[in-house]
């Protein structure tokens, strides 16, 4: 049988043969596509949780700091104040430093800050929400607080070879 | 006929391996995300009173223990650094407090590969410590 009559005969009579092999070569591929994509998922989300900690740790002690000094009420009168806090608080726990025009947490190179690049913030990443009203993520405020958005970046992993970083939003609603 | 026997025997074999190394990752991953949570907690109890207090070393200690026995490695090689490990240099209120928690956990298939690994979580926090007048 020739090289010829050997694909012939593959190609229309035993057409199965072919399938069978390319499914079981495929499903290799597959799956240690799927693997790689799920050990990226789970590395940058462990990532993501340690990172989170930091919003969640600076926004409940500039609470407590808040209600220290007789703020009892998410107000907009109170937010200037509230907002000056919090920024102090966490420039120091990511060892970051508020840019000149507002908009970004730079990191202080060398200092060991959690975050790899710029943490972003908007316009209106600050925002007091009263008891009752319902949040952004929609759930209802329990007490007076204030809903905070910063976008992060997070790292995908701590080897030499890390493809870069991640950017997402992270929200957090800190409760006076 | 003995190349497709070989390749289904080999396509199995394959998807054997991915499956079990998936599995295992599996449990280094969960066990990575209880390292993370409990340097956290470690972080914010000593943000709460300044330092590392003995009350929560015991805890930590009563972790290890329990993880320990669990994963089949040896207390002795679990770490704990914090930024301020004693009651005599307590963190001033607002500073930024660290803790390190690093456990061995054992990468093994049967009794014969075995991959030691360290597993070390990051927390922060802010110190809350308020100096008795």
């Amino acid at each position: 049988m020739t090289i010829r009559q050997l694909i012939k005969h593959l190609t229309q009579d035993e057409q199965g043969f072919l399938y069978i092999y390319l499914s079981g070569m495929y499903s290799i591929y597959f799956l240690l596509l799927l693997g790689f994509l799920t050990a990226s998922g789970l590395c940058i989300w462990h990532n993501a949780v340690a990172s989170y900690s930091c919003l969640t740790e600076a926004g409940d002690f500039a609470m407590h700091a808040a209600l220290q000094q007789g703020i009892t009420s998410a107000t907009s009168a109170d937010l200037n104040d509230v907002e000056s806090i919090f920024i102090s608080d966490f420039s120091t726990i990511t060892q970051a430093t508020l840019n000149g025009s507002g908009n970004a947490f730079e990191p202080i190179p060398g200092s060991g800050s959690p975050f790899p690049g710029p943490i972003t913030i908007n316009s209106d990443w600050f925002t007091p929400e009263s008891t009752g009203s319902i949040l952004p993520n929609g759930t209802i405020a329990a007490a007076d607080g204030f809903w905070i958005t910063v976008t992060a970046p997070v790292q995908f992993g701590t080897v030499a070879w890390s493809p870069g970083t991640f950017s997402m939003p992270m929200h957090y609603f800190a409760e006076l | 006929m003995l190349s497709d026997s070989i390749m289904a025997f080999g396509v199995f074999f394959l998807l054997f391996a991915i499956v079990i190394g998936m599995a295992l990752c599996l449990g280094l991953v969960f066990v990575a995300f209880g390292v993370q949570g409990e340097a956290q907690s470690i972080a914010v109890a000593e943000g709460r009173m300044g330092y590392y207090t003995t009350d929560e070393q015991a805890a930590v200690n009563q972790y290890i223990d329990s993880y320990s026995q669990q994963h089949d490695v040896n207390p002795q090689d679990a770490t704990v650094t914090t930024s301020n490990p004693d009651s005599s240099n307590p963190a001033p209120y607002g500073a930024n407090v660290t803790a390190t928690l690093s456990l061995p956990f054992k990468f093994q298939i049967g009794s014969i590969v075995t991959l030691p690994l360290t597993i070390t979580g990051n927390g922060r926090s802010i110190s809350a410590y308020v100096p008795a007048l």
